[in-house]
């Protein structure tokens, strides 16, 4: 995909193991020209960066999905009410979504990228799985 | 007796519960607040190098970090016995200033903003910055502005915008490039528009909460925050001032003596404990901090617009304003002065002065450092060894100094709306939103994390439950 016009953001604890799977895969996506935050956790302001996007990928490690495996699924605002835990100082893809909606009338096309990951034990070293998801998801978003 | 439990209490960071014990009226008897998750940071610290510190403690907390690098760069200073250059001095109440306009806007627009324009009787399920968005997207707009003019100045200045590294023992890392002045300069015009608009609209909204300004922790305490020597207010440094109930000045102290003054009460239900005045003992001590508290000491904010704001809040509200709904009003008027100070320290010259850290050794055994968090009074005392090994740690934080004057707050809002067997929503909303009125950080207070969404029981005599209201599904 071409990087023109596309947010990727990376999210998770870079003191808890693979849980810093996010914010590296959304570093590395950088390297290939990509706009991209890498951050600790979705917050409301958020939304302004997503408003002026035009494809969002949200990458977060994801223990549904099997260590080493990169999943991808569309996300969209939903049309609902709002979650019940939205926006204290935190945020979920579709919360962001629904207030990027809401506040600057954006509606982006939208992907929840979830990556396969061992540990989130306490440190900074990546699991050879959270590596290899990784890989996957850079190579899926970028081709 | 019959028993309501708010827990947790939301759009707070941390985590807190509330207790309302009612009598076989219906009416409210007692309360009490619960801070019910504790990390220990003074006692996993010891032995660590006491430069280590600044980092440590940042992670108490992801909204304030920069108030407890501050703080306990501060005491580091101390321990090194060092004067820190101009320059850095100057930079870190630069990003200071940003660290207190980030989190205000966090406070007023995400926080407190659903009650106060969506009302506090509103849908709970749309209660939050969605719903607001959904009715107001230029003030949820304005909000994510304002917040990001004071983390990108954090992200400029100190590295990142939730733990930064670039404040240090000394001073501060890097000089200030030109450049990144100019940039922040840029975005001050925008962010004092903001602020306001923001302030005009939160004066236009006032008269509607005449029962919430009455009711919301409206009480006589102490009030204590930084000043200088002229008695104008101050963020970074100063001394503490303590002022009574009716404005008389009870004391002025150095930081570093807080611990003449100031006394912690431990309490059996909470973790967080109750700080008071020694002088006047426990409880009759209370005394507030933050926003309010730090208007209600000072003499004067220092710059033109915030002073012009502060004479008209006095004016309406009198010399010494009782009320704890006003901590938003204060609240505003401290971010119309951080962006006031923001300029003046940025058009100073100075500040592009390239010798910004002091190097030293271990030269004192005992450090504190004191700086007014976005929630008030923070204090960070240490005591090393002669290798600078951390042998003890004290950290007071802005909420608990609060915890008494809450707790009276809790009270006061649910004997005035709490009534009868069947809850409403709105009423036990108020109870919260008192709460939120301080803005507490109770992952700093205890060093527990944490947000939950809240529960509220209603027991009946015999333990059984009657009613309950609940923001999870």
């Amino acid at each position: 995909m071409s990087p023109d016009g596309v947010l990727v953001i990376g999210y998770g604890s870079e003191l808890r193991g693979d849980d810093a799977a996010g914010p590296v895969a959304a570093r590395r996506l950088a390297e290939h020209g990509f706009r991209t935050l890498a951050v600790h956790q979705l917050t409301p302001e958020i939304a302004e960066a997503i408003a002026s996007a035009r494809v969002v990928f949200f990458i977060d490690a994801d223990t549904a999905v099997p260590p080493g495996e990169a999943s991808l699924n569309r996300v969209a605002a939903s049309s609902g009410p709002p979650e019940r835990r939205a926006f204290e100082h935190h945020a979920s893809p579709a919360g962001l979504l629904n207030l990027a909606k809401a506040a600057y009338g954006a509606s982006p096309e939208a992907w929840f990228v979830g990556l396969g990951v061992g540990s989130f034990e306490i440190g900074e070293q990546l699991s050879p799985a959270a590596e290899e998801a990784i890989a996957r998801a850079v190579a899926a978003v970028s081709h | 007796m019959r028993k309501l439990t708010i827990d947790p209490v939301t759009r707070i960071e941390g985590h807190a519960k509330i207790t309302i014990h009612l009598g076989e009226d219906g009416n409210v008897e007692r309360t009490q607040f619960h801070v019910t998750q504790v990390r220990g940071f003074e006692k996993f610290t010891e032995g660590r190098p006491y430069y280590e510190m600044p980092a440590i403690t940042a992670r108490i907390c992801g909204i304030c970090p920069i108030s407890h690098q501050l703080a306990s760069v501060k005491a580091c200073d101390a321990i090194m016995a060092v004067r820190i250059p101009p320059a850095a001095a100057m930079l870190r109440e630069v990003i200071h200033c940003g660290q207190l306009v980030q989190s205000h806007a966090l406070s007023f627009f995400h926080l407190s903003a659903p009650d106060l324009l969506l009302g506090m009787d509103s849908d709970p399920a749309r209660r939050n910055v969605l719903g607001l968005a959904e009715k107001h997207p230029d003030i949820v707009r304005d909000g994510i502005a304002l917040r990001k003019f004071g983390q990108s100045i954090i992200e400029r200045l100190a590295g990142e915008r939730i733990h930064p590294a670039g404040i240090v023992p000394g001073g501060v890392a890097a000089p200030l490039a030109s450049a990144s002045r100019d940039v922040i300069l840029k975005g001050l015009p925008e962010a004092r528009n903001i602020a306001w608009r923001t302030l005009d609209l939160f004066k236009c909204i006032l008269d509607g909460f005449q029962a919430e300004v009455a009711s919301f922790g409206n009480m006589p305490t102490m009030y204590a925050g930084l000043v200088s020597n002229a008695g104008d207010l101050r963020l970074y440094d100063g001394r503490i001032r303590f002022k009574t109930a009716t404005g008389t000045i009870a004391a002025e102290i150095d930081a570093a003596d807080y611990a003449a003054y100031i006394g912690e009460a431990s309490l059996s239900d909470s973790y967080l404990k109750a700080p008071y005045f020694k002088p006047l003992g426990y409880p009759a001590g209370i005394y507030r901090v933050g926003p309010l508290a730090r208007l209600n000491v000072a003499d004067r904010c220092g710059t033109p617009a915030a002073d012009s704001e502060l004479r008209d809040f006095r004016e309406h509200f009198g010399p010494v304003v009782a009320s704890s709904f006003h901590f938003h009003y204060a609240r505003l008027i401290e971010v119309i002065y951080c962006l006031e100070r923001l300029q003046e320290l940025l058009e100073n010259p100075a500040i592009l002065d390239r010798h910004v850290r002091a190097r030293a050794e271990v030269n004192a055994g005992e450090g504190v450092g004191v700086a007014e968090a976005p929630r008030g009074i923070l204090i960070h005392h240490y005591k090393v060894d002669e290798h600078g090994a951390m042998q003890w740690a004290n950290l007071i934080i802005a909420t608990g100094h609060n915890n008494l004057a809450i707790s009276r707050s809790i009270e006061q809002v649910s004997k005035y709306y709490v009534k009868g067997n069947q809850l409403q929503e709105g009423m036990l909303n108020r109870v919260s939103a008192v709460v939120r009125a301080y803005d507490p950080c109770l992952s700093c207070s205890t060093h527990a994390g944490g947000i939950l969404p809240m529960r509220i029981e209603l027991v009946g005599p015999d333990g059984a439950r009657l009613d309950e209201i609940s923001s999870v599904s």
